[in-house]
């Protein structure tokens, strides 16, 4: 039978292993998870078991033979497929009722049937589709960096903050004029210089390190961006939040407020940017190998060391200091930290400052890796909240592994043959209303 | 005891906040015709009464259908409570059924999509219902289709927290944009859709139909209004409004939480749904640029929070002040101002509805026409009449 695809023979043999790994590997670690969690978390009834293997195992079984069959699979992939009658009319009739049930008395078992195939859909993405994966993981780290900082807020003060990403587009602005102190016109050549000084007046700021685009001139603009949008931040925290917080309003105001501002933002980007999409550097992007056949751009390098640096601040910054102590005492219970003499006041402050440093290195690291563009920061809400919610809202360590699962999935899905590159966000939102079906809290969000 | 007095909740009488609405109300329709009179000249040499009373037809179409996306919102956000920051996609989805159901057979190698179903519609040829039977059935199928995608969307998120159906309806705004930009065959691509067919567009000449469509948007627009103004005085309305106010109470009480909150959801899409209909039929072409986050969905916010979330009156005020400033924002653009602030006017306009929405927010939370207190002004009424009441006297 001719495959869809045709032109890709040299990935047959990989399909192939892939599935002859990869269904064993795949029954294997859902066993075990299973196993484990079964064991000490009893099911109520074998109509559950029946559920969470439809649901978890047999469902994903199928779109993965289908999707093999796609790439040239043959034999494995369409025993897996002669199946699908039953399974989604299992799934459909019997799975999809008792998802309630499954959620509200055992979740763990969703919690091992989500698991699973995280790791088997990554395991599968390196075999297959690895340059996608390398690119997943790199827009993953700085969904993560963005998404640690909306779940802060959202665990401090329990509001979805809608101008995230547009808060993160125009830090990533405000670092293109640090570095170069232009706004630019409608017009080409209308550049008008509005700062005196700038970075890339430094001796040597130009000049590209290593193999990256750019030279140390950005790094610095980078840390000056998050230094103004901390302070952007809790200024307008002052200004709007903390007297919506006085007059004791809904946190639905909350929300929409934040999308005022977000379009406040965004026109702020257009009024002095205009609408063409920028690049910090002319320069020229440099490719580097890597083992195993992976290969990427030097900037992506880059990228990922800084997310690193920044996640593991963070991470001390949370679990380690007295601030961040109170920030997840707060996070947890605003009322018993208030009586136990936390200043509530000074920790918000502090939560805006750390979200801001946080958007605006996640804005910045964006730009390099995509572009400057006022259009990415509405959309660009989709991903943050599904790595949010993934993680579980208000859970720091949770949003750091969703950013990775969303921006995988993101990256690995439009490779297929039926998604186009532009479905991306709308890859994301799948993610998001997923995760909202099987287990609205996350995975390793609280019982509410 | 005057009144008043006896009727605290229900004060007769002006209130600062009639004479701010009277006067920001009458100033926008002053100031329009003058905008129309300036904008006219260099179309019609001499003609400028004519240009101004088409100007502001043309003006009055446009509110009529943003005030019918406006009290939509209402439903949603203003009487239950429901937030919807994706009427972009109710509102296109409504706009893109109608288009493919009353306009012909797709025509050149061009043109793509389903549907065209406009010309199989003349069922019976001595009346002519091609004049009104397509615009009747694509209406309706743009209403149910809305509510239908209201519904699906509503299932998973509406139980959860209230700030989940925010994020989803976002989602669902980027994919509607997506489908239709992306899928070629559907509905024509980012090349859009021309020439959709207007309502009664055979009997009035093309350039006069504004004065038609004017009457027709105005009866959808009073119809629905009153309907509207029905549902929530009903029973049921008034559990909607107890459910913004207090869930917990609400829930208390009895009543099914979930299932009101999805049927104003849905209600309200469909009502978008009709205004997206409206939209296909005032503009007869439709494209995805035109349907921006900013243009579709964030403005009918400033129009509701301006004019008065929860209350319809409010809505259709805001629908008109809002798109009134936006009209005289546009003379600003007329005057010699420089390249540098003239080429970045249009944004300058999103900037300050942003700020609007804000500054409503913080200044004057109920916005131009604030909701009329029902319920908890009857409960403050009878708190105070026993409060003053004489003590009963003690139990000896």
């Amino acid at each position: 039978m001719a495959s869809p695809v045709g032109d890709l023979p040299q990935l047959s043999i990989w399909v192939e292993v892939g599935l002859l790994v990869g269904v064993p590997l795949y029954a294997a670690v859902f066993a075990a998870l299973f196993q484990s969690l079964v064991g000490y978390n009893r099911l109520r009834s074998s109509s559950d078991i029946f559920t969470a293997v439809t649901l978890w195992l047999l469902v994903p079984l199928h779109i993965g033979g289908w999707l093999a069959y796609q790439y040239g699979g043959s034999l494995e992939a369409l025993l897996l497929l002669t199946i699908w009658p039953y399974v989604w009319l299992t799934a459909v009739v019997y799975g999809l009722p008792r998802i309630e049930q499954l959620r509200s008395h055992d979740d763990n078992i969703n919690f091992g049937g989500i698991i699973a195939n995280i790791v088997v859909f990554v395991f599968a993405a390196a075999i297959w589709e690895h340059d996608a994966l390398t690119v997943g993981i790199v827009l993953g780290a700085i969904i993560a960096l963005g998404a640690v900082g909306l779940t802060l807020i959202f665990g401090v003060l329990k509001f979805a903050h809608f101008a995230h990403g547009d808060s993160m587009m125009l830090s990533a602005f405000v670092a293109w004029l640090l570095l170069n102190g232009i706004i630019v016109g409608e017009r080409a050549g209308s550049e008008t210089t509005l700062l005196p000084v700038n970075v890339n007046d430094l001796p040597g700021a130009e000049s590209a390190i290593w193999d990256f685009s750019f030279g140390y001139g950005l790094i610095v603009a980078m840390l000056l961006a998050a230094v103004l949008t901390a302070g952007l931040m809790v200024g307008i925290d002052r200004m709007v939040y903390r007297r919506l917080r006085k007059r004791k309003s809904d946190i639905v105001i909350f929300a929409i407020a934040s999308l005022g501002l977000a379009f406040v933002m965004r026109s702020v980007i257009l009024i002095f940017w205009g609408p063409t999409p920028r690049l910090y550097t002319p320069g020229i992007r440099n490719r580097i190998d890597l083992p195993f056949d992976v290969s990427l751009l030097a900037d992506q390098v880059f990228i990922l060391a800084a997310a690193f640096v920044v996640t593991a601040v963070v991470y001390v910054l949370l679990f380690r200091t007295k601030l961040g102590k109170a920030m997840r005492a707060m996070a947890d219970n605003p009322d018993l930290a208030r009586i136990s003499g936390i200043d509530t006041d000074r920790i918000i402050t502090w939560t805006w400052a750390v979200s801001g440093c946080l958007i605006a290195i996640a804005g910045v690291l964006l730009a390099l890796q995509a572009h400057l563009d006022s259009e990415l920061g509405f959309t660009l809400l989709l991903p943050l909240f599904a790595a949010a919610i993934v993680g579980g809202l208000g859970n720091p360590l949770g949003a750091l592994v969703g950013g990775f699962v969303v921006g995988i999935t993101q990256e690995v899905a439009v490779t297929f043959d039926f998604l186009s590159p532009g479905y991306k966000f709308s890859v994301a939102f799948a993610v998001l209303i997923l995760i909202l079906v099987v287990r609205p809290r996350g995975l390793f969000g609280e019982r509410s | 005891m005057t009144h008043a007095d006896k009727h605290p909740g229900r004060a007769r009488g002006l209130k600062p906040s009639d004479f701010i609405a009277t006067a920001v109300l009458l100033g926008i329709t002053i100031a329009i015709p003058f905008i129309a009179y300036e904008q006219s000249r260099g179309a019609l040499p001499d003609g400028n009464l004519a240009g101004t009373f088409s100007f502001y037809t043309a003006f009055l179409v446009t509110v009529g259908v943003f005030a019918l996306l406006t009290l939509a919102l209402n439903i949603q956000w203003g009487y239950a409570g429901v937030i919807n920051f994706g009427v972009l996609a109710f509102f296109m989805l409504g706009a893109y059924v109608t288009a493919v159901i009353t306009k012909g057979d797709p025509q050149g190698d061009f043109t793509d999509y389903i549907g065209g179903w406009g010309d199989d519609l003349n069922l019976i040829p001595a009346l002519a219902t091609n004049q009104w039977l397509p615009f009747v059935v694509a209406t309706a199928a743009a209403a149910i289709a809305a509510g239908l995608l209201a519904f699906l969307v509503a299932f998973p998120t509406l139980r959860l927290r209230e700030d989940y159906l925010a994020i989803a309806t976002i989602g669902i705004a980027e994919v509607m944009r997506r489908v239709v930009i992306e899928e070629r065959w559907m509905v024509n691509g980012s090349r859009g859709l021309t020439g959709v067919p207007q309502p009664l567009g055979n009997i009035v000449d093309q350039s006069d139909y504004k004065y038609l469509n004017v009457v027709i948007i105005g009866i959808v627009v009073i119809l629905i209004f009153f309907a509207l103004e029905r549902a929530v005085r009903s029973p049921w309305g008034r559990v909607l409004l107890g459910l913004r106010d207090d869930e917990e109470a609400t829930a208390a009480s009895g009543k099914n939480v979930f299932a009101f909150k999805t049927q104003s959801f849905v209600l309200g899409a469909a009502i978008m749904g009709v205004g997206g209909s409206m939209y296909a039929y005032a503009f007869s072409a439709l494209s995805p640029d035109a349907f921006t986050h900013l243009f579709a969905t964030f403005i009918f916010w400033a129009m509701l929070m301006v004019g008065g979330s929860g209350n319809n009156k409010g809505a259709i005020a805001g629908a008109y002040v809002v798109w009134g400033l936006w009209t005289l924002s546009l003379q600003m653009q007329g005057y010699e101002l420089g390249d540098l602030v003239q080429s970045r006017m249009p944004y300058l306009r999103g900037l300050l509805l942003g700020v609007a929405i804000v500054g409503v927010l913080l200044i004057r939370p109920l916005g131009l026409l604030p909701q009329e207190r029902r319920v908890s002004a009857w409960v403050e009424r009878r708190v105070k009449k026993e409060r003053s009441a004489p003590a009963p006297p003690a139990e000896p």
